[in-house]
């Protein structure tokens, strides 16, 4: 598990981290969408111990991680601007990644050299393109048997059918070994797929935090056509997100299942009442609405 | 090697030496070039090997210095390759090793490159001098050498690293480090040395000190000796000291350092403000000098106040572009207050200079305050007895401070004065724990005050001639030998001969502790006797090779001094002079 506790963070007078609070549960994969600016690389770095927080903590299974090579070999990383060393091949890394990651997996590396047959493991990464320095990266990262993966902006770069393998080789580890994902985006699409908790980042700050089943599972989409034109007064305690209608079906957004929704909108002797999945950028939208839809949009569209 | 806990990382030391190689490889070329290479031409093309095996080390060890002066920075650059890019920052920040394990593996690789190569170079000449049969030591002081300088050069790039986040301004404070003391020791000693009537300067010692600021200069001046003595294992051991100070500090500051300076200036916000301060400091005397001589045609510091505007505008502009670096952009308008206050803070430092607010000038101790005071008197009509030191105490110290009081008090009545008749005075007051320095140039006329003043303290101090120093080791003599001629007279330059050293300097001896001598040139016939100098040195064997000198004026008072000179032929116009000829003057 990863504990990130009211942590602060200033860059000479910008306000960076702002009291962030976040869990990414064991085995989890966690999508931390932001808009650009948000904080989103800031907090990866705390978390792999290249930031140390002003306040606040960050634990990396339960240690934490700044200064602490235990945590730090259990943790690999793929930033947003990757590093290597000058006229190094993937192969140089791989034996410097070698004597420094105490799980690296020679023959995993040999093994995955087949996902990434693109990648000519003894080219100096200089010459690489950009796509195939990303895929050496996912492929030194995956070598290092990480029980965390941190990835910030990880499949820019990658075409499609490349970005389905990368997901495909991570979400195994996954399954197979507990590894905790932790991925950055600033697009919520992407993300959808493939993560199973979701945290928006604004301004330094956490805005939403929740597992998808949560999310997906707590807010239905109604389509309903009432007898009279117009809908009805609503009780109370129905928590409506939002409401629209075209002619006379009127999409209302329920906070609940789609069993509670149906059940207590049945009373009105619907003409039509039909409770429809939401898209996870839907969520967020009417989740958040109001004064955070500006930093929503930034993220889905 | 798994580095989990430990400070040091052999995967990374060895990804150091070899992405890192063309720096080493041609680190060691060199040296390979001006050693064994040359002891092998010498060998097959020259002569005299048996000595060039010994001298060759040797005199490498200045070459050493300097190019290891260069070399370190650049290694130094190249093995904390992650303080100056963020994604190198956060590539190492992120791996499983200490803080302390990244520093200390860095350094081990960075001293391994500048070390490594001289090791082989010594072994690669030890073997040659064998196969040649000159077995010589030299080369191990070499390496000895080789091993404290690279100590102390790759700490001090280190540090200069680790303070800055930036490679261009690691190595830019690294060469500015190696020179700013002298430079602006000489900048403000000349300043001070304008606006202060009666300024001294900083002193040997003062400058003794800083030359240690100074590294580049002091190593490579140094003159290095085989078997090497005391003070050359004592330069090598203090600065390897300062390096080892120097290591601690930068081990500190690479540990509370933030990976996301790298790419600043200045990785630290408290050495920002020492910056700033440095650069408005600096850079305000000395572009503010600058300006003064571009805008002014010259330095005049009679007019203080030009001086004061250029420097306050300097300054001004000095401290805007030192944020304008920190801050790497030129929109930095909003900190125009910190610009405004050095340079309002140059105006009234000027000032205060200018004007004397402290009383520097215009200070004459009290006479029953001074233990003693030594004062020398040299210019026109002052023979070098005067020049060489009197000692003044008790009553007669009165005489010494009049003629200060009357220097100061007419200090800006020498225009116009006869610049022919001038005199230079140096006082020096024991005043308790503390001493007051000052020197002055002045003018005079025969007749006037200052004369009259000048002569009341010739005559009442006591000269000192350095009896305690024994017979000197050199003696040479400059006559002027009066040919009648009105407008002519011979100039002979004589270098007394070892055995006539100490008959000629019994005879000055006995001379000058007879009172045979006189503080005012000897004037009035000079064209009907003889007179000149004598020069004398001893070297100073207790303190290394430090020479002491000693010039006397030869007054015909010194009646035993030209008897024993004519006697050992030194007035024979047949005896050469050790200029090759008598140089006749106009």
């Amino acid at each position: 598990m990863i504990k990130v506790s009211h942590v602060e963070k200033h860059f000479d007078s910008f306000h960076c981290l702002k009291d962030l609070t976040m869990t990414v549960p064991a085995g989890a994969v966690y999508g931390l969408v932001g808009p650009n600016g948000a904080g989103k690389s800031t907090i990866l770095r705390h978390i792999s111990g290249v930031y140390q927080p002003e306040s606040g903590e960050v634990e990396v299974g339960g240690e934490n991680g700044y200064e602490n090579p235990l945590v730090k070999g259990k943790i690999a990383c793929i930033p947003d601007e990757l590093f290597y060393f000058t006229s190094a091949s993937t192969k140089d890394m791989m034996k410097f990644y070698k004597g420094i990651y105490p799980k690296f997996d020679v023959e995993r590396y040999e093994h995955l050299k087949e996902a990434f047959p693109e990648v000519n493991e003894n080219s100096p990464m200089r010459r690489l393109s950009k796509g195939m320095q990303k895929q050496a990266a996912f492929w030194l990262a995956l070598s290092c048997r990480p029980e965390y993966l941190l990835l910030d902006e990880p499949v820019d770069g990658l075409d499609p059918v490349m970005r389905r393998q990368v997901w495909s080789l991570m979400l195994k580890d996954v399954a197979n070994h507990g590894t905790t994902v932790l991925v950055s985006s600033h697009n919520l699409r992407e993300l959808e797929d493939v993560c199973d908790w979701v945290g928006i980042l604004s301004h330094g700050s956490m805005m939403i935090e929740r597992s998808l089943k949560e999310l997906q599972g707590n807010v239905v989409k109604m389509q309903v056509v009432f007898q009279e034109k117009e809908a009805p007064q609503f009780p109370e305690d129905m928590e409506i997100l939002h409401i629209s209608h075209v002619g006379r079906i009127h999409t209302i957004i329920i906070r609940g299942t789609a069993e509670e929704a149906t059940n207590r909108l049945a009373v009105y002797s619907p003409i039509l009442l039909e409770a429809l999945p939401l898209s996870l950028e839907e969520i967020f939208i009417y989740e958040l609405g109001g004064e955070q839809e500006y930093a929503v949009r930034d993220i889905i569209l | 090697m798994r580095c989990e806990t430990s400070f040091f990382s052999l995967t990374l030391y060895k990804k150091h030496l070899k992405r890192n190689w063309p720096l080493w490889a041609a680190w060691l070329a060199l040296w390979i070039m001006v050693i064994p290479l040359q002891i092998w031409n010498r060998n097959v093309w020259g002569s005299d090997v048996a000595k060039f095996v010994r001298y060759q080390p040797m005199d490498c060890i200045t070459l050493l210095a300097s190019s290891l002066a260069f070399t370190a920075a650049l290694v130094a650059v190249a093995t904390f390759f992650h303080l100056f890019k963020s994604p190198a920052a956060n590539f190492v920040g992120a791996l499983p090793l200490r803080r302390e394990g990244v520093f200390l593996t860095a350094f081990a690789a960075g001293y391994t490159m500048l070390v490594g190569p001289l090791v082989v170079v010594t072994l690669v000449t030890v073997l040659l001098e064998g196969i040649i049969g000159y077995l010589a030591p030299e080369i191990l002081i070499f390496l000895a050498a080789g091993a404290l300088n690279s100590f102390f050069w790759l700490s001090f790039a280190v540090l200069c690293c680790v303070i800055s986040g930036h490679a261009v301004a690691a190595v830019a404070f690294y060469a500015i480090f190696n020179f700013i003391v002298p430079v602006m020791l000489e900048l403000v000693e000349g300043l001070l040395g304008g606006f202060l009537y009666g300024f001294v300067g900083f002193g040997d010692g003062v400058y003794e000190a800083c030359g240690w600021l100074c590294p580049v200069m002091q190593l490579t001046q140094h003159r290095w000796q085989s078997p090497m003595g005391f003070d050359d294992w004592n330069m090598l051991a203090i600065y390897a000291a300062v390096g080892f100070l120097m290591a601690l500090c930068a081990v500190g500051l690479h540990h509370i350092r933030k990976a996301e300076r790298s790419g600043d200036l200045i990785a630290f916000d408290p050495i920002k403000w020492l910056f700033k301060i440095c650069v408005t400091v600096c850079g305000g005397m000395a572009f503010g000098t600058l300006f003064t001589l571009i805008i002014f045609d010259s330095v005049d510091l009679n007019d203080g106040w030009k001086f004061g505007v250029c420097c306050a505008v300097a300054a001004f502009l000095c401290y805007m572009a030192a944020e304008m670096l920190l801050a790497k952009s030129f929109k930095v308008w909003k900190h125009w207050k910190g610009g405004v206050i050095s340079a309002v803070a140059f105006l009234l430092l000027v000032a205060a200079v200018d004007m004397d607010w402290i009383g520097f000038t215009t200070r004459v101790p009290d006479p029953a305050s001074v233990k003693s005071v030594t004062a020398s008197f040299s210019g026109t009509g002052l023979s070098s007895a005067a020049d060489n030191g009197l000692k003044f105490t008790g009553e007669q110290v009165k005489a010494i401070t009049d003629l200060h009081q009357y220097l100061v008090e007419h200090r800006e009545e020498d225009a116009g004065k006869d610049e022919d008749n001038y005199l230079n005075v140096r006082v020096n007051y024991k005043l308790g724990w503390t001493s007051l320095q000052r020197q002055y140039r002045t003018y005079y006329a025969s007749g006037d005050e200052l004369n009259r003043l000048l002569d009341a303290a010739l005559g009442k101090g006591d000269v000192s001639f350095p009896y305690e120093r024994g017979t000197p080791n050199y003696l040479s003599a400059e006559l002027r030998i009066p040919t009648g001629n009105d407008d002519d007279a011979e100039y002979n330059g004589w270098e007394i001969s070892t055995e006539d050293i100490k008959p000629v300097w019994d005879a000055v001896t006995a001379d000058l502790k007879a009172g045979r001598y006189v503080l005012r040139a000897w004037a009035g016939k000079e064209d009907e006797v003889n007179t000149g100098s004598l020069h004398a040195e001893w070297n100073n064997t207790a303190a290394g090779r430090e020479t002491e000198y000693y010039e006397l004026y030869l007054s015909p008072e010194l009646t035993e001094t030209w008897k024993t000179l004519k006697e050992l032929g030194y007035l024979d116009e047949e005896r050469p002079s050790y200029s090759g000829a008598t140089i006749v003057v106009d």
